[in-house]
């Protein structure tokens, strides 16, 4: 073959991973708009009916940034866990700071979108609702339980430490405390000092994974 | 010939250079013995025995040890791809070995917490799966365990995405 020739092959092969690369970032945008007009969707019904989400005043900076994401995924039973370990996860999410914040809120939002859909299960919620109050009562450092909801299959409890200085030691006091009653845990920031919302999993259920958009996207 | 060679390295070269942006940091696989745990509460010190084989708690009563992972991953924020911890229970009953894996913030607080509960006993593994699938950027990893008297930690094995 001539020098043109190689050429020719050559060009053409770039040309067709510059068309890859084009294609596939459309293909990305596209997965990412269609997440995010999802969540809004079930924001907007939920609203419909009633539901209104407390907006945090967090700044993508703030040092006090915790966790959050996506994944309208449904709550696995507890005997597909191996399954999240697939290829698919191993491409998991490197978030900036910006992105981990808005990460955090659209999963928070995910977990808070899932439970107001969620009936109350009359054999156990109520009883574990009074669980997690009266969890605290001999806990030290002192915690609060300023709110506690359970649906089917979650509970959602609004914490404060009364003494900032040791918001970290009374949160594990309360979550040691609580994963006697279930066996899984998340938590996330509140809106002031000392001030957390825990997320539990009832027994056979577990919580989404917090994937970059990248990796839900897949 | 040489046009030929000259082709296919520049051929070689462009698959390369796609390839690098392509690229994918591998997951990580480790597995940390023993010594990586303290007692939890009293300074690390007293009750508990150290040997190449595991951690054994030798002071009579239940003791809890709490186990820093080392994590290469220091970004994502979906923890762990699988974790398993390796336990030698010679207690009559099972459910005396009970592990929380743990992801932690910079501030010190928990953001995912998941509790396994020994069911057998005799030489064990508590398995999290993938379950410990929450984590903060910069954040760390532990695992607390409670240990029956005569239990020996053997191993912690876990995968990072």
């Amino acid at each position: 073959m001539s020098r043109g020739g190689w050429l020719a092959v050559v060009g053409a092969g770039a040309l067709a991973a510059a068309g890859f690369l084009f294609v596939r970032s459309r293909l990305s945008s596209a997965a990412e708009a269609d997440r995010i007009r999802a969540l809004e969707e079930r924001l907007a019904l939920l609203e419909k009916q009633g539901y209104r989400p407390r907006v945090l005043d967090r700044r993508p900076e703030a040092p006090a940034a915790h966790l959050v994401v996506p994944a309208p995924a449904p709550m696995a039973p507890v005997g597909d866990e191996r399954s999240t370990t697939s290829e698919k996860a191993a491409r998991a999410s490197k978030a900036a700071p910006a992105d981990e914040v808005a990460l955090q809120r659209e999963y928070f939002t995910d977990l808070d979108v899932r439970l107001s859909g969620e009936t109350p299960d009359p054999a156990w919620s109520a009883s574990t609702e009074e669980k997690l109050r009266n969890s605290v009562r001999d806990l030290r450092p002192r915690i609060t339980v300023d709110k506690a909801q359970c649906g089917q299959t979650m509970c959602r409890v609004e914490t404060t430490a009364p003494d900032p200085h040791e918001d970290a030691a009374a949160l594990d006091k309360f979550v040691s405390a609580s994963l006697a009653l279930m066996p899984e845990v998340v938590v996330r920031d509140g809106d002031g000092p000392g001030r957390h919302v825990v997320y539990l999993a009832r027994k056979g259920t577990e919580f989404p994974p917090m994937n970059a958009p990248e990796v839900t996207a897949q | 010939m040489f046009k030929v060679q000259r082709a296919f390295l520049m051929v070689v070269g462009l698959v390369v250079m796609g390839a690098v942006p392509f690229g994918r940091v591998h997951a990580a696989t480790t597995v940390l013995g023993p010594t990586v745990c303290l007692r939890a509460n009293t300074n690390g010190l007293g009750g508990v025995e150290y040997t190449s084989a595991g951690v054994s708690n030798i002071s009579g009563a239940p003791v809890d040890v709490v186990c820093a992972l080392f994590r290469d991953n220091t970004t994502n924020t979906n923890g762990m791809q699988d974790l398993e911890v390796a336990v030698t229970d010679p207690s009559a009953a099972p459910g005396g070995v009970i592990c929380d894996a743990i992801t932690q913030d910079r501030k010190g607080s928990a953001t995912k917490v998941v509790r396994r509960t020994s069911t057998a006993v005799g030489n064990i593994v508590l398995d999290w799966g993938g379950s410990v699938n929450v984590s903060v950027s910069k954040g760390h990893y532990a695992v607390r365990c409670t240990i029956p008297n005569g239990a020996t930690l053997r191993s912690i094995f876990y995968l990072e995405p």
